[in-house]
């Protein structure tokens, strides 16, 4: 059985909780265990704290990596951004013997050592490396392939060498024997990252321009793989429907599809709680 | 502008502080160790949910939270960006 210290991160534990419920029972039937990396913290995150204060960015993210040092376990993130952070932190430490030092003395007063034994994985990285994809092929009891998605990686797995981190997405889905909609700009951002210049160039000019050519290819729900790109793409839909503009395309994470797909209810892991209400899928359940 | 700087130029102005859009992700940090608070309605559908009613992460062991305050003070960032200890909120 694959081991893994579970980062939660912060949107998904206090925000959306319905991406870790079905993480956790799609771990419970994939023979991952999951140990909780207690007293975590924010990874932290990287389009703010790095831009502020490289020095508390890199020792934060150290002392996250340090507790599951001590674990002695590689870490699984279920978080596009955590997932740099807690990556790219590690890599340059890794690689920067001074650095190490210099953090390792501040960690030192809160009595912690990064080592850098455990690696950081992506759970899409964990699930097609680890698990594999014919696992998942073979606990699909669900047929979804009435249902057509979009599939929106997020700009940081497209960061992953070979892009394989946005690659692993698809295979996924297409493992799941889902319909993967073709829309041309899946590599562009969802803009979320864009709101802390303008909310309104974010909502109007990136967001409204994906979900345009979302429902224009005739998507019924789009996929992500992050909780900053979840929460966007709900927040446009619902500042667009005040100002006339009706998308209704669901949100839903990889999660929370794979859990459907391995044959998980959807109020079970709480797709009833979505802002977008995912009534394709629970109504496939209720019929 | 560092404490040592302060005392010895008293008169100077102060650093601007954070962007307003950073305030409220790093408050959260330094409160919770996280950005957003963990709501009631939120400790609630985790249960509902079959999850911890708080996460085992900061939101549950407050010592990570001193950790992260530790660290603040390390780089000197609480005077740098003006956050006030006592009353929990930035000061510019």
């Amino acid at each position: 059985m694959a081991k893994y210290a579970l980062f939660l991160g912060c949107y998904i534990p206090a925000m959306q909780p319905f991406a870790e419920a079905s993480f956790r029972k799609i771990a419970s039937l994939i023979d991952l265990d999951l140990i909780d990396i207690k007293g975590a913290t924010c990874c932290p995150v990287p389009e703010i704290t790095r831009l502020m204060d490289y020095d508390s960015w890199i020792t934060i993210a150290a002392r996250n990596l340090a507790l599951a040092d001590e674990m002695k376990n590689d870490i699984v993130v279920l978080c596009n951004g955590c997932w740099e952070t807690l990556y790219e932190a590690r890599e340059q430490l890794l690689h920067n013997e001074d650095l190490k030092n210099k953090v390792n003395l501040n960690l030192k007063l809160l009595g912690k050592t990064f080592t850098g034994e455990s690696e950081v994985k992506h759970y899409v990285e964990v699930l097609v490396e680890d698990i594999g994809l014919d696992k998942l092929k073979e606990n699909v009891k669900v047929d979804l392939s009435d249902i057509k998605v979009a599939i929106h990686p997020g700009c940081k797995l497209y960061k992953s060498e070979g892009e394989k981190l946005a690659n692993y997405m698809f295979d996924i889905i297409n493992a799941l024997g889902v319909k993967i909609i073709d829309y041309g700009i899946e590599r562009v951002c969802c803009g979320y990252p864009l709101m802390l210049a303008s909310v309104d160039k974010a909502i109007k000019e990136r967001s409204k321009w994906k979900l345009d050519e979302i429902k224009n290819a005739g998507a019924d729900l789009i996929v992500v793989a992050c909780p900053a790109c979840y929460d966007q793409f709900e927040k446009a839909q619902l500042t667009l429907k005040d100002e006339g503009l009706e998308y209704n395309l669901p949100v839903l994470h990889l999660s929370e599809l794979i859990a459907i797909a391995l044959g998980f209810k959807p109020k079970e892991i709480g797709i009833d709680l979505h802002g977008i209400p995912c009534q394709i899928l629970i109504d496939k359940f209720e019929r | 502008m560092s404490r040592r700087e302060l005392k010895l130029y008293p008169l100077r102005k102060p650093v601007k502080g954070l962007p307003n859009q950073f305030k409220s992700p790093t408050k959260g940090l330094l409160s919770y160790g996280h950005v957003p608070r963990l709501s009631g309605f939120l400790q609630r559908t985790r249960t509902k949910l079959g999850l911890d009613k708080t996460p085992p992460s900061a939101y549950q062991f407050k010592d990570a939270v001193k950790d992260i305050q530790e660290i603040f003070k390390v780089f000197n960032l609480d005077a740098k960006f003006g956050w006030d200890w006592k009353k929990k909120r930035f000061k510019f």
